[in-house]
């Protein structure tokens, strides 16, 4: 048994290699299948029949080949509108996800760089914020105000923002520190630009691992939303409202009006982890 | 350790207050007027006006928030907008359903998290690995309200081994004496044998679902504890001294338990609000449920004191994770 040890010494080699190979599969399969949900969201709908357009005819008719995944209650088909309500969920996660990264980073380095006891008031709080309930903070914030695409990205965001702000605070209490800040400092840079150009590039590793969870946790928190009701309103496809419909017939038997637009947020959150493996895979490596 | 425990607890008081306050603004700053919703189905403004100075809303906001905090130290939640009830009373009322429901799936997560992340992390990879990988995978990317739906569908659509997904017990569960609120609970307090059964039956789905989806985030930490703890030298001089497998995974999990203890803590404190769609999938009638109708009907009272709960429940299970924790490694203890 001392073999292994010794194996470990001489470099991890063959478990490690077999490692790299199977995150670079996943990464692949990640990456080409999040290619391929959005290009199928984007163009698809320019081909398939239009998404509101009722059938009466055919009231939940079964996946057929007119209807790739059936019809709904009113006979509108789900293949149609999965792909134009995917546009909705990648636009309102993705937009979201990068809104709470953009204005969580910033806020992160200024309070870490000239917080001091404000900084600590800041983070106090930022645990009272935290320790609520996302999707109940999020449905309460959308209870009170229209609801638009726009208000919906912004709770979104919002809600994500404090994770933000955690990690590149505490990432730059410790690189404003560093000598080669000091030596930009002294070269006579201005503050904002130590902080633009020296401070952020290198407190944002942990930040862009987080915007592919964040980015996939949002699409997932946007369908429950409209599974609650406080999401993008109908008759406008959108994947989670798209899933609440449709849940009421299932004990019926008909799956299909459910089970697509469900699978469909499904393998999208997964392609995007799968992809934001990598993130974090390197900030592994480096630390 | 008395003086952590101290320290910790006089904590809890000015974050309580924090969010007392925060929660307050927040909601009063939100542009619905809870006058128009208490003033009935034809609000007309003599309505409105009496139904406002009858809530306590022609104050200014200050005095109502010392009104509502002196009410709170005393207990008295305020009483609802909607149905006249004390709100306090309506979520105790409604508390034990979630915490039975959220409690029972935070076992099955743990379960699952940490097992899976013991049978993955074996040395020889393999199939091993693989199901580790499609069961992070998947737990990380599937709605939780999305996974009750399908469970539903091949459980009790396709193959009726459990009961429709119509709360806690059914329209025909057996009758029993509420002393909880939840059913299952009830049950067993009765000494019911066919009630415990219902309830169980109905329990089984919902649970699984919040268990399967939570389960994944414990998997990840758990695996990613367990495989560097693995790595560390003491293990392979366990192992050099002849520790079978069982013997060995002794050691590692000792010091692989903190980040998973600290990491299902902070998934239970959440739980008590995050739960709301699954609650509302099986018809489950807990606070979740209860804090989306307030939110709805625009019921000052009835956020604010789901707000506070939740946060109080949320301090609570955290001021628990930290205690384990030192109780689980000496050094959090020495560093008090």
């Amino acid at each position: 048994m001392a073999v292994p040890t010794l194996d470990v010494q001489l470099g991890p080699a063959p478990e490690a290699r077999r490692r790299t190979r199977w995150r670079a599969r996943r990464e692949l399969l990640g990456g080409v299948l999040f290619a391929a949900i959005v290009l199928a969201c984007l163009i698809g709908p320019l081909f398939a029949d239009a998404p509101n357009t009722t059938n009466l005819a055919a009231r939940l008719a079964a996946p057929s080949g007119a209807h790739w995944f059936g019809t709904d209650d009113i006979g509108r088909d789900i293949f149609a509108r999965v792909l134009v309500g995917g546009r909705m969920d990648l636009l309102i996660g993705i937009s979201g996800a990068l809104v709470s990264a953009i204005v969580g980073c910033t806020l992160g380095v200024l309070l870490g760089a000239w917080g001091g006891r404000a900084g600590e008031v800041v983070m106090r709080s930022l645990d009272v914020i935290q320790a609520f309930p996302l999707l109940v903070f999020a449905f309460a914030l959308l209870a009170f105000l229209s609801r638009s695409v726009l208000t919906i990205v912004l709770a979104v965001a919002f809600v994500n923002i404090p994770i933000f702000i955690r990690l590149t605070r505490t990432e730059t209490l410790v690189v404003v520190q560093l000598p080669f800040v000091e030596a930009a400092r002294c070269s006579g840079n201005p503050r904002w630009r130590l902080l633009l150009r020296h401070v952020l590039p290198n407190v944002m590793t942990s930040s862009l691992a987080q915007l592919t969870t964040t980015a996939g946790f949002a699409i997932i928190l946007t369908g429950g939303l409209s599974f609650l009701g406080v999401g993008i309103q109908p008759p406008t496809a959108e994947w989670g409202s798209m899933v609440a419909e449709g849940a009421q017939y299932l004990e019926s038997g008909q799956w299909w009006t459910a089970v697509f637009p469900g699978l469909a947020i499904v393998l999208t959150v997964m392609s995007i982890q799968l992809v934001g493996d990598r993130f974090q895979a390197t900030e592994t490596d480096r630390g | 350790m008395a003086r952590y425990i101290a320290f910790r607890l006089l904590v809890v008081v000015p974050v309580m207050v924090g969010i007392m306050v925060v929660t307050f603004f927040v909601t009063h700053v939100l542009p619905a007027d809870p006058a128009v919703e208490a003033a009935g189905a034809y609000p007309t403004p003599a309505l409105v006006r009496a139904a406002r100075i009858r809530l306590g809303l022609n104050h200014s906001i200050f005095v109502q928030l010392w009104t509502y905090a002196k009410q709170v130290v005393q207990g008295n939640l305020g009483s609802s907008a909607v149905t006249g009830r004390s709100v306090a009373t309506e979520i105790v009322d409604r508390l034990p359903s979630t915490l039975e429901l959220i409690t029972l799936s935070m076992v099955v997560a743990c379960t699952l998290g940490v097992g899976v992340a013991i049978i993955a992390s074996r040395r020889g990879r393999g199939i091993r690995d693989g199901v580790g990988k499609v069961y992070g995978a998947f737990g990380a990317s599937v709605p939780d309200y999305f996974l009750a739906l399908l469970l539903i569908l091949l459980f009790y659509t396709a193959l009726h081994v459990f009961p429709a997904p119509l709360g806690q017990a059914g329209p025909t569960a057996p009758t029993i004496t509420d002393r909880s609120g939840a059913y299952f609970l009830d049950a067993i307090l009765a000494g019911n044998g066919s009630a415990v059964w219902v309830g169980f039956q109905h329990l089984v789905l919902p649970v699984a679902a919040l268990g399967i989806v939570f389960g994944s985030p414990i998997y990840r930490v758990a695996r990613a504890s367990i495989e560097s703890i693995e790595r560390s030298p003491y293990i392979d001089y366990v192992t050099m001294m002849g520790g079978g497998r069982r013997f060995v995974l002794g050691y590692v999990m000792q010091n692989a338990l903190p980040p998973i203890v600290t990491l299902t803590g902070i998934i239970y404190g959440l739980l008590l609000g995050g739960a709301v769609l699954v609650e509302t999938v099986f018809g489950w009638g807990g606070v979740g449920q209860y804090a989306v109708q307030a939110v709805d009907n625009a019921d000052y009272y009835a956020i604010q004191g789901f707000v506070l709960m939740a946060a109080l429940f949320s301090v609570l299970v955290y001021f628990a994770v930290d205690l384990l924790h030192a109780a689980l490694d000496p050094r959090v203890r020495r560093a008090m």
